[in-house]
């Protein structure tokens, strides 16, 4: 964990903070042992977090339906725990923050914190992934304790910002939080822009515009075909991503076919250019000139 | 201070049961209508604009730091606290100049916090006045097309530390398990 704390970064974790649990009011930052407590034990079956509240603390919680209506429910610690065993009956929990800002003076500290929460189904292993925001009140009544904890689950018409869920924390955890990350099954390869495609390797070849006829006459009129044969010379040319040909590998061919095969390309229009993983590719064509 | 303190808390309103509650459609409406409230000097008026703006089962919390390591809280439902606090508007008067304010939120839910120069004057006598800093923090939700404070603490600044502080705000960043 960073803290950045009045212009001071210290970087910290939970599970340091755990170490001082032990004398929590001795420690430098005391609410985030509760903070950090709190989370632990909720992510736990068999510690409780009804301790870790006041005891007229309220937890109140905003959730929506399918429809985008909201569902308002209030409860005091102990039911707060009664409904997270419920959810335990089919469900491992687990639920840790992932950034929190927090204010506060003397007997008084605030915590206003995204928060990602896990259930793993006990049977079948399906994750869940939830995200949150939720609003901490604490204050020093007997220790520190928790006084009031408002949570409410993301809307999915209304993200979590960036900055409260930032990529360089929870990439390991996918993008989309409603529902488990999975690896993708089909391997692809990944677009390299200066390598030169065969046709036999992209998705889409390059297709020159206009009626196809256009492109007949024009390989008429420069003595030029697409199938290989007993009078004509292969040669090469290559469509780069912007459409535009360029003529390659003439190294089979005479001073005047060469001249011949450039007045040929020069005289293309600009092509659709090779398609592949949804990007455009640079492709290589071999034609032959008499 | 002390006596400051306690006429502070001392927040007289009586429960009204059938107040008519007030759309207020942004949270800076909600804290800007319970100062308001705070500072009514008539008791019906002010009983009803503190029920407007409050939810059902809503929590007030009031801490009373001494020093910086004594503090003391006194916490409950508006309803307890306003019969615990019944007679200190016939004798006090108050007054809230914000001095600064800052909100995070999210959809429906909001946290305001709030630093305050409070100045309480006596209503008889000499109409001796006093005078502190507290700064307040507010949980707020939006619910039926409107904003409600679900809860309200607030604490006294004390000379050994600037209640400054308060509205610093920490960013801690907490790396995920895999």
């Amino acid at each position: 964990m960073i803290v950045t704390s009045k212009h001071i970064v210290v970087f910290i974790s939970f599970s340091m903070l755990a170490l001082f649990s032990s004398k929590a009011q001795n420690s430098p930052f005391p609410y985030l042992n509760l903070m950090d407590e709190y989370f632990t034990n909720s992510s736990s079956e068999d510690k409780s977090i009804a301790g870790l509240f006041s005891e007229k603390a309220a937890i109140r919680t905003i959730t929506y339906t399918e429809n985008g209506s909201q569902e308002l429910n209030t409860f005091s610690a102990s039911a707060f725990e009664a409904e997270l065993n419920t959810l335990r009956t089919d469900y491992n929990l687990f639920q840790e923050p992932v950034v929190l800002l927090s204010q506060g003076y003397g007997a008084l500290e605030t915590f206003f914190c995204s928060v990602h929460t896990r259930l793993v189904h006990k049977t079948d292993g399906d994750t869940i992934h939830l995200r949150s925001m939720q609003s901490f009140q604490l204050i020093i009544n007997g220790g520190w304790k928790i006084h009031h904890l408002t949570i409410q689950n993301e809307n999915l018409w209304s993200p979590i910002s960036e900055q409260l869920w930032p990529k360089e924390l929870t990439h390991a955890i996918g993008i989309n939080p409603r529902t488990a990350p999975k690896e993708s099954s089909e391997s692809f390869d990944e677009y390299d822009p200066n390598k030169v495609y065969n046709t036999a390797d992209v998705d889409e070849k390059p297709v020159y515009p206009g009626q196809p006829a256009l492109f007949e006459t024009l390989l008429e009129t420069f003595d030029v075909v697409l199938s290989a044969n007993n009078t004509h010379t292969p040669f090469t040319i290559e469509i780069q991503e912007d459409g535009l040909a360029e003529l390659k590998y003439v190294n089979d061919l005479s001073g005047a076919q060469i001249e011949k095969a450039k007045s040929f390309v020069n005289s293309m229009l600009i092509w659709y250019p090779a398609i592949k993983d949804k990007a455009s590719v640079r492709c290589k064509l071999i034609m032959y000139i008499q | 201070m002390r006596k400051l303190f306690y006429i502070s808390i001392a927040l007289s309103l009586t429960l009204s049961t059938n107040a008519q509650r007030v759309i207020l459609e942004s949270p800076q409406d909600v804290v800007n209508a319970f100062f308001k409230a705070s500072s009514e000097s008539n008791d019906s008026s002010r009983t009803a604009m503190f029920n407007a703006i409050f939810s059902a089962s809503c929590q007030v919390n009031s801490i009373n730091q001494r020093d910086s390591k004594n503090a003391t809280s006194k916490l409950g439902s508006l309803s307890s606290f306003l019969e615990q606090s019944s007679s200190f508007y016939d004798s006090y008067s108050l007054a809230f100049d914000e001095v600064e304010r800052s909100i995070n939120y999210y959809e429906d839910i909001a946290s305001v916090h709030s630093l305050v120069y409070q100045t309480v004057t006596e209503e008889k006598g000499i109409k001796t006045q006093y005078e502190q800093f507290l700064w307040y923090n507010f949980d707020l939700i939006y619910s039926d097309n409107g904003w409600l404070i679900t809860s309200v603490s607030w604490i006294n600044g004390i000379d050994s530390q600037p209640i400054d502080d308060a509205l610093i705000q920490d960013t801690i960043w907490h790396t995920l398990k895999k």
